[in-house]
């Protein structure tokens, strides 16, 4: 199949778990979908409205520390916030010296990282990111795939190891945001071994002899208007 | 810490705070109140009157009662106030990442003692290092004094009333290139004058000639502004200037200049650079690249090589002539 790579780097990332408010902040070893079609947007300059999708994605990272953020905690009264503010510490994890690497199959997505609108990121404010390189590839299908890793898979059908997390695909533009196509995925970190799997996946190269099985998400945006 | 070697680093956050202290302590920045001292709110949400608010975003979550036109409130079903959801949201134009190590260090327990009061003394001790730390930063010149009244992709900057405050107060409205409304007529933005945006990014980045904070200044007195400094305006929101510094040796200890780096970035981007790219060092940090930094300047048209202040001064009277 023919596909073009994109490749981020930053010097930190961190993606947050949906369902944790407050308290300690664990970051996901691989960003969800909707944080990776969130910094499509960022790079095209405005929300794109898909029909229908194909895109593939590998992270990974260099280590892991625990940040701590200062927080103001207001106090509300009948759903309007209050002049109390109480700071707070928060302990936030985050990956260090990330690499995001995006499978698309659209040229006119891998286009806009050419010259993205808005400043990219990883992650939150503090998480600038960079594009290294853009290139044109082939990659070989695979049946049952054994390399996969550094991905989010659904775990519906293919139940594989690794974190189960509720994960969106995309938000609505409305207001407030809504998540949509929130479903159940396998988080497998990128130091995982191989495990056998009965997915369809195509093979790519991270550096030689280093071989990765991508997944690729195909999603249809008309189930959920 | 990676590869059992140990990074050390300051919070992007710690760094924004800095930023916001040195903008109010010379620029006289009047910041946003964010807590409350008998009468004021927390962050006012209102970048129209607070530069800090405009330039370093906010949220401001909210509910407010729906009144009709003579004031009343709309009653729901229930023959509850029904109420709408005021949130106004802005994104912080100015984005900076962590500032951390280029190489690898090592942190030392210092000693120190408490021996001024009557009776035993005090010993305490604190983890110390030295190192040459990188950071970066981006500052979004279009987003800057322009604000969405309207939500935007879920964002919404300003409530109405602030928007008819600024348009009385000499802020205009601009088109915006992606978002329309009902009819199909592009949304309109409102954007302050050119003046206090131009003012407002000026200040930003001439307070990073004198910007302090952190590092146990007391003890330590650890002077964090920029020894080395690359600074240009890009037609593009990618930071390619990530990897122009880079670390060596046995245990990633060395930092080192990417000169090689960075001429390719200069190289690859050309198209997207805007004038003149600034290049600041500060004489006696890394004196061992002045030729290479000088041969590299040399080479291109668009680089200006300059001592730090000079670079940040040269490069903030550029800019006052690239924002539209």
């Amino acid at each position: 199949m023919e596909v073009y790579k994109i490749d981020l780097t930053s010097w930190t990332a961190s993606f947050r778990y949906p369902n944790l408010i407050s308290g300690f902040q664990p970051t996901l070893e691989v960003p969800p979908l909707s944080t990776v079609l969130g910094l499509i947007n960022a790079a095209a300059g405005s929300y794109q409205n898909y029909q229908t999708l194909k895109i593939g994605y590998y992270f990974e990272y260099e280590a892991k520390a625990v940040d701590l953020e200062t927080i103001y905690q207001i106090s509300s009264k009948d759903g309007k916030p209050t002049n109390q503010a109480k700071s707070n510490i928060l302990n936030r994890e985050f990956l260090f010296n990330a690499f995001l690497r995006l499978y698309l199959t659209d040229n006119i997505i891998a286009d806009y990282f050419r010259q993205p609108y808005y400043p990219l990121l990883l992650g939150r404010m503090n998480d600038l990111a960079t594009v290294t390189n853009i290139e044109k590839g082939e990659l070989a299908a695979v049946v049952n795939a054994d390399k996969v890793r550094g991905q989010i898979i659904p775990f519906a059908k293919n139940r594989l190891a690794g974190q189960i997390q509720a994960l969106p695909k995309y938000f609505t533009n409305s207001f407030p945001r809504n998540n949509i196509g929130t479903e159940p995925y396998s988080i497998i970190n990128f130091k995982s071994n191989a495990l056998a799997t009965g997915i369809q996946a195509f093979r790519d190269e991270l550096a030689p002899n280093k071989p990765i099985d991508i997944y690729f998400h195909e999603i249809d945006f008309s189930v959920y208007a | 810490m990676k590869n059992g070697r140990y990074y050390t680093y300051v919070s992007g956050q710690a760094w924004r705070y800095w930023w916001r202290e040195t903008l109010k302590l010379n620029h006289n920045w009047e910041l946003s109140p964010i807590t409350r001292e008998s009468k004021i709110a927390f962050t006012e949400a209102n970048p129209i009157k607070f530069a800090d608010d405009d330039i370093f975003g906010y949220m401001k979550a909210a509910k407010d009662i729906v009144r009709d036109d003579d004031g009343n409130p709309i009653l729901d079903k229930k023959g509850k106030d029904q109420k709408e959801d005021v949130t106004v949201t802005r994104t912080s134009p100015l984005k900076n990442s962590v500032i951390v190590s280029v190489g690898s260090t090592q942190t030392v327990e210092n000693w120190s003692s408490m021996a001024r009061q009557v009776g035993d003394s005090v010993p305490y001790s604190k983890e110390e290092y030295s190192t040459i730390m990188k950071g970066m930063f981006s500052l979004d010149l279009l987003q800057v004094g322009t604000f969405a009244t309207y939500n935007k992709t879920g964002f919404k900057n300003l409530t109405e009333k602030l928007r008819t405050e600024a348009l009385s107060n000499g802020a205009t409205e601009k088109d915006d290139l992606f978002v329309k409304d009902k009819t199909g007529n592009a949304a309109k933005l409102v954007q302050l004058d050119k003046s206090i945006r131009t003012q407002r990014i000026i200040d930003t980045l001439k307070a990073l000639k004198t910007i302090t904070g952190g590092a146990m200044q007391t003890n330590n007195m650890g002077d964090v502004t920029p020894k080395f400094i690359v600074l240009a305006t890009m037609s593009s929101g990618n930071h390619p200037f990530s990897h122009i510094v880079k670390n060596e040796g046995r245990n990633n200890e060395k930092a080192l200049l990417n000169i090689e780096g960075l001429r390719e970035v200069l190289q690859d981007y050309k198209e997207q650079f805007k004038g003149v790219v600034f290049i600041g060092k500060r004489s006696g940090f890394m004196d061992e690249y002045n030729d290479d930094l000088a041969t590299l300047a040399g080479e291109f048209e668009n680089v200006r090589l300059l001592s730090v202040n000079q670079a940040i001064d040269q490069y903030c009277e550029q800019i006052a002539n690239q924002i539209m």
